[in-house]
């Protein structure tokens, strides 16, 4: 069987349309129940992948795409609040260290100076104590100076009594106590 | 004869009542039988954590996503063309591939037919079937109007078409403006011939490039049964797959120029 009578064949069963059509149209096996059930194979194709199939899936793939997407953004977020965190708590520690240090040098400022007031009470106090035990001691030096003088008078008129109470009368004697008594 | 090339019109196995029920029919039948199937599989599908069938077709539709957006630009827009975009790229796909399969063309009943006793085969690709095409393009090229009315309004959208309303302008501005409106006017006209243009032209060549595969193949099949049509057969999964994207493609290209804002023009 050669090409020619291939198409000759192809053009004669065309000829068998489905009934209900006419013309070229007929000949293209234009048909408008066909159509017509052919539209409707077709609408519930689209219904069906529509509904039961996209709508579920790119729905699924959608709500899945907006969650990374604020997750991302949240991601970034968080970071960013965990950066300024860490940011507040090295400023924090570098100024509550910058207070220490300044507190430890204040105290120890205070500490000198009260030391040193200390020292300076202490020495004023002991100078005061100093001067007053060598007034005391003065005037107890005085007053026992004055003590061994009196004994040592006492003591002269007692010896001076014994050695001339033999040579002198009761007058010459209360003479001599008052004269002595005088000299003193 | 041992083997019949087949017709332009499908052929009617049988009839239900009014209805008469081609062997393209059947195959299309057989189509939306599989994608109802699927449906059923897919329907309960939509975790948050997706199994293996879910990742499947997730993966399928992520890569569609990407074509479509690469068009529309926009992924709300891709979102509510992927529907009709998607089901015509799988459905034609699915039945230019399920054409190749054996049996489809050669199982077939011994009918009357101009008084002779011949094979009518039983099933025959879908899109071998006029009225096939010329649906979905009907379906589609309808569905780039109702898209378009809805993303722009009626009013303006009509306009497309009917340019009254640039008449009602320019006759406001007096001048050259008029003629240019009037011609614009006749351009308006022009599309809407465009628009039945690309149904038939979308339709016919869907048809064409189907039909002339499956005669390939028959003629093929029907000089050297063996080896000689294997080519042929890797030429169709390829027609089948391209078809189904140019198909797809255009219908996609045209929603997305109806649902796009008319620049009015300034004269």
């Amino acid at each position: 069987m050669n090409f020619p009578s291939l198409v000759f064949l192809a053009t004669e069963v065309a000829e068998h349309a489905a009934p209900g059509s006419a013309g070229v149209l007929g000949t293209l096996g234009l048909n408008w129940k066909l159509f017509l059930a052919q539209l409707v194979n077709f609408g519930v194709v689209i219904f069906i992948l529509w509904k039961w199939v996209m709508k579920p899936v790119v729905g699924a793939l959608e709500a899945r795409r907006i969650r990374i997407e604020e997750s991302v953004k949240k991601a970034g977020e968080i970071e960013k609040k965990f950066a300024d965190i860490k940011a507040y708590e090295e400023g924090a520690r570098h100024k509550s260290r910058i207070e220490a240090d300044e507190l430890i040098t204040r105290a120890s400022l205070t500490g000198e100076t009260l030391k040193n007031e200390a020292a300076e009470r202490a020495r004023a106090e002991s100078a005061k104590i100093l001067s007053e035990a060598r007034v005391t001691i003065a005037s107890e030096k005085e007053r026992a100076l004055l003590e061994i003088r009196e004994e040592v008078a006492g003591l002269a008129v007692m010896a001076a009594e014994k050695i001339l109470r033999a040579k002198l009368d009761e007058k010459k004697d209360a003479e001599l106590i008052k004269n002595m008594m005088k000299s003193l | 004869m041992i083997f019949a090339i087949p017709p332009l019109a499908a052929e009617t196995i049988f009839r239900i009542g009014p209805i008469l029920v081609t062997n393209a029919y059947i195959n299309s039948t057989i189509v939306l039988a599989l994608f109802i199937a699927l449906g059923l599989v897919l329907r309960k599908r939509s975790g948050e954590i997706p199994d293996k069938i879910q990742n499947f077709a997730e993966s399928i539709f992520e890569v569609c996503l990407g074509y479509v957006d690469q068009v529309t630009k926009d992924r709300r827009k891709s979102i509510k063309f992927l529907p009709i975009v998607g089901s015509l790229f799988f459905f034609i796909l699915i039945s230019n591939w399920i054409g190749i399969f054996p049996g489809i063309g050669s199982i077939g009943r011994y009918l009357p037919i101009h008084g002779e006793i011949e094979l009518v085969p039983l099933f025959r690709p879908a899109n071998t079937d006029l009225n096939m095409t010329l649906a979905m393009a009907i379906l589609g090229i309808g569905a780039t109007h109702i898209f378009g009315i809805l993303a722009i309004g009626f009013w303006k959208y009509a306009n497309k078409f009917v340019k009254l309303g640039d008449i009602w302008r320019s006759f406001r501005k007096g001048g050259m403006s008029i003629f240019v409106a009037f011609v614009e006017f006749g351009v308006g006209l022009i599309e809407i011939f465009s628009e039945v243009a690309k149904v038939v032209s979308l339709s016919l060549r869907l048809f064409g490039n189907v039909f002339a595969g499956e005669v390939l193949l028959t003629v093929m099949a029907s000089l050297i049964a063996f080896i000689i049509p294997l080519p042929f057969i890797f030429l169709e999964i390829l027609v089948g797959f391209i078809q189904a994207l140019v198909f797809s493609m255009l219908v996609l290209v045209f929603l997305s120029i109806a649902t796009m804002e008319v620049q009015t023009a300034r004269h």
